[in-house]
């Protein structure tokens, strides 16, 4: 409208009656629609209280309703995360695997040892070990394996054939696997094979599998 | 306008078309500031410069208020709840799908042990042969038998039952250990660290002789049955 230069006088006229009007419906509206519930509640329509949602109480349980089903879906959603979705994560295929996995290396480390690598062996060794079982291994080979590996020569190799797990939680498995171990030794030379079968128990130490218990079946 | 109290009625609604009512009003203030202006103009009167000015005032004072911005006349609120509704239905639909993986988990877990269990049977009639019941004995392995296994075992059932039963020996089988090393749906393998015991005729009981086993399971008439025995060396 303010671009029409030409426009004659008799717009100006419409222009006054349409912002009269306008004010008027801003009344208006204004009027009813703010003023009356208040009056209505309570006078002029006392059973609306009872019979319809009053407004101004459905304005407020509503907002403190969704935060209470915000925050109860959120917490349920945390729990069922933490103490059923992540479990299971952490026992499917992948976390099965690389139990096995570390179980395999574990028991290969633990049964494998040469004279002339001793200590680098050992070392190696308990670096797959934790907790009693670690313990035990180091005075075991402390005072019987070292010094008959030294002595008598004694070379062993293990290889791990098979493993399978047969219990798996978020932080321990129980892998079983089926060891060949070939020993030879000064007195006896020829390769001699020992095969046996060793339920494994590993737990999880910030993260990495580590053998708690070796127990030959 | 009739005194009704509506149901979905909010304040900030009201608010907003008050506003809107308001802004039109201000616009058509300048505007007919603009055309009195325009009008003068045309008449040549000196005031036109003065009038502009009103028009010009009133049509900034317009633009400057905040309340007259596009986005304050949003229902905040209700976008607000809105937001907390979906909100609340994403994370529903999160935990739902969480409890649905869980059920599918269960439910590989049973699947997994029926085959440890059936292989560990299975095994345990194998290694498991009274020459006083011999042929019913056979017969049970031949029953958690399938496949290339069940018709090996089958062919030589016979002899075997006979020399069981001239051994007159009792053969009783345990399984050590067992776990699933794979599995595919209707077939998996599982290994087995078993023992079987021999007592002879006149009660002498052997050492017990371990084995080292991987038996292939395959599903069979809704059973889980051997269809391969290996002995590991």
């Amino acid at each position: 409208m303010s671009d029409d230069k030409t426009s004659p006088a008799t717009d100006v006229t419409d222009g006054d009656s349409a912002v009269e009007e306008t004010v008027e419906e801003a009344t208006e509206t204004s009027a009813s629609e703010i003023d009356v519930p208040e009056d209505a509640e309570f006078e002029v329509t006392p059973d609306l209280q009872t019979s319809e949602v009053n407004p101004k109480r459905r304005r407020r349980w509503l907002p403190a309703l969704l935060a209470a089903l915000l925050i109860a879906s959120a917490g349920a959603a945390g729990g069922v995360y933490w103490w059923i979705y992540r479990p299971d994560q952490q026992t499917n295929a992948a976390a099965q695997q690389r139990a096995t996995d570390a179980a395999r290396d574990g028991t290969v480390a633990l049964l494998s040892y040469a004279p002339d690598t001793l200590d680098k062996d050992l070392a190696n060794a308990k670096s797959h070990l934790t907790g009693e079982f670690l313990k035990y291994y180091g005075d075991f080979t402390d005072k019987i394996v070292a010094p008959a590996a030294k002595q008598k020569g004694v070379k062993t190799e293990a290889t791990v054939t098979r493993a399978a797990v047969s219990e798996m939680q978020p932080d321990r498995a129980v892998v079983l696997v089926f060891v060949n171990q070939v020993t030879t030794s000064k007195d006896r030379p020829d390769p001699a094979l020992a095969t046996s079968s060793v339920m494994v128990t590993m737990v999880k130490q910030d993260g990495r599998w580590l053998i708690s218990e070796f127990n030959p079946v | 306008m009739a005194p009704e109290v509506d149901g979905d009625e909010t304040v900030s609604e009201v608010m907003a078309q008050l506003a809107e009512a308001e802004a039109a009003e201000a616009e058509a203030l300048a505007d007919a500031a603009r055309a009195k202006a325009t009008a003068a103009r045309l008449r040549g009167s000196p005031e036109t410069p003065d009038t502009e000015d009103v028009a010009d005032e009133v049509a900034d004072e317009v633009a400057d208020e905040p309340a007259r911005r596009w986005w304050a006349r949003l229902p905040w609120s209700k976008i607000g709840l809105a937001a907390v509704i979906v909100a609340i239905c994403a994370v529903l639909t999160l935990t739902g799908l969480m409890i649905w993986q869980h059920r599918q988990v269960t439910a590989q877990r049973a699947h997994e042990a029926e085959f440890v269990t059936s292989a560990s049977e299975g095994v345990v009639a194998l290694l498991s042969i009274d020459y006083n019941h011999a042929k019913a004995d056979v017969q049970k392995v031949i029953d958690h038998s399938t496949g290339s296994f069940r018709d090996d075992f089958s062919k030589g059932a016979d002899d075997f039952v006979k020399t069981a039963e001239q051994s007159k020996a009792v053969t009783v089988g345990k399984i050590s250990a067992a776990a699933l090393e794979s599995e595919n749906g209707d077939t998996g393998v599982v290994l087995l660290a078993a023992s079987s015991q021999v007592t002879n005729a006149n009660g002498a009981r052997q050492d017990p002789r371990a084995w080292r086993m991987s038996v292939t399971m395959t599903r069979d008439g809704g059973k889980l049955k051997m269809s391969n025995v290996e002995f590991v060396p």
